[in-house]
């Protein structure tokens, strides 16, 4: 028995102006109208900080990352959108490095995907795609099957080891 | 509305933890109940993920029908489910926690 419960090519929906998508990296880090989306929105309180701004900064240029086949333009215009409306945002980014978003790159950092700054966390947005059915989804202790991961996988998966 | 084809319970699963018919039906209603809470954590981060949430919607009617059954035959998951009841049965033993509800 497949142990898949849906079966959903989530390529669609992020492939509109819809997705939620649209880049705001500028300079002054703060969290603001671009963010208001499905998909970044829920991380924004109205009284975020600056440093919240940025990651959400962050997750968005790994969505990109993720949904578009020409990263060199993420890392140069701070993750600026394929989608037609949206490069508009990509240059007001005030970027002050080649990557982009903020301030310091950290070192050796150059395998990592998205915003590569210092003191900032990177967390891949998670996009729903099959789950599993309830039966094993307790078993695996999630219904994502991309979240069924030992540590031991996740790391190797992280270093592009599996 | 998105078909559940989650409905069908993994039978061989469940089989290998126990086999009465109150076990079960216990197993099913976790199974759901652990799944619809996964998917609520995932639209508490993509609240306007449609599909997401036709799919909790599934989940979470689905666990609500496993409760009644259950409590329906087994008496109440919680005091309150007890207001079903005509008196106040959530004292009886066996709870749905203990060895004897899930033999």
């Amino acid at each position: 028995m497949d142990d898949k419960l849906f079966g959903i090519n989530t390529d669609s929906w992020f492939s509109n102006n819809e997705s939620g998508l649209s880049q705001s990296c500028n300079s002054s880090n703060q969290v603001n109208s671009s963010v208001g989306n499905s998909n970044v929105s829920h991380t924004a309180g109205s009284d975020s900080t600056a440093n919240t701004g940025n990651t959400i900064n962050n997750m968005t240029n790994a969505i990109n990352n993720d949904n578009n086949s020409n990263s060199s333009n993420i890392n140069n215009n701070c993750g600026s959108n394929s989608n037609s409306s949206s490069n508009t945002h990509s240059h007001n980014c005030g970027c002050s490095n080649s990557q982009g978003c903020c301030g310091v790159e950290a070192p050796g950092a150059e395998d990592m995907p998205g915003c590569r700054c210092v003191g900032y966390g990177y967390v891949p947005w998670q996009m729903i795609g099959e789950v599993y059915k309830p039966e094993k989804g307790l078993n695996e202790g999630t219904v994502f099957p991309e979240l069924a991961l030992t540590i031991e996988e996740y790391g190797k998966i992280c270093r592009g080891g599996m | 509305m998105v078909k559940y084809a989650g409905e069908v319970c993994d039978m061989d699963l469940v089989s290998k933890i126990n086999n009465s018919e109150r076990s079960v039906l216990m197993r099913k209603l976790q199974s759901n109940y652990f799944s619809a809470y996964d998917m609520q954590l995932y639209l508490d981060t993509h609240p306007k993920d449609q599909k997401a949430f036709e799919m909790f919607k599934s989940l979470v009617e689905k666990t609500k029908q496993l409760i009644e059954e259950y409590e329906e035959k087994y008496g109440p998951l919680t005091a309150w489910g007890s207001i079903k009841s005509k008196t106040y049965t959530w004292l009886e033993e066996p709870w749905s926690w203990e060895r004897e509800a899930n033999e």
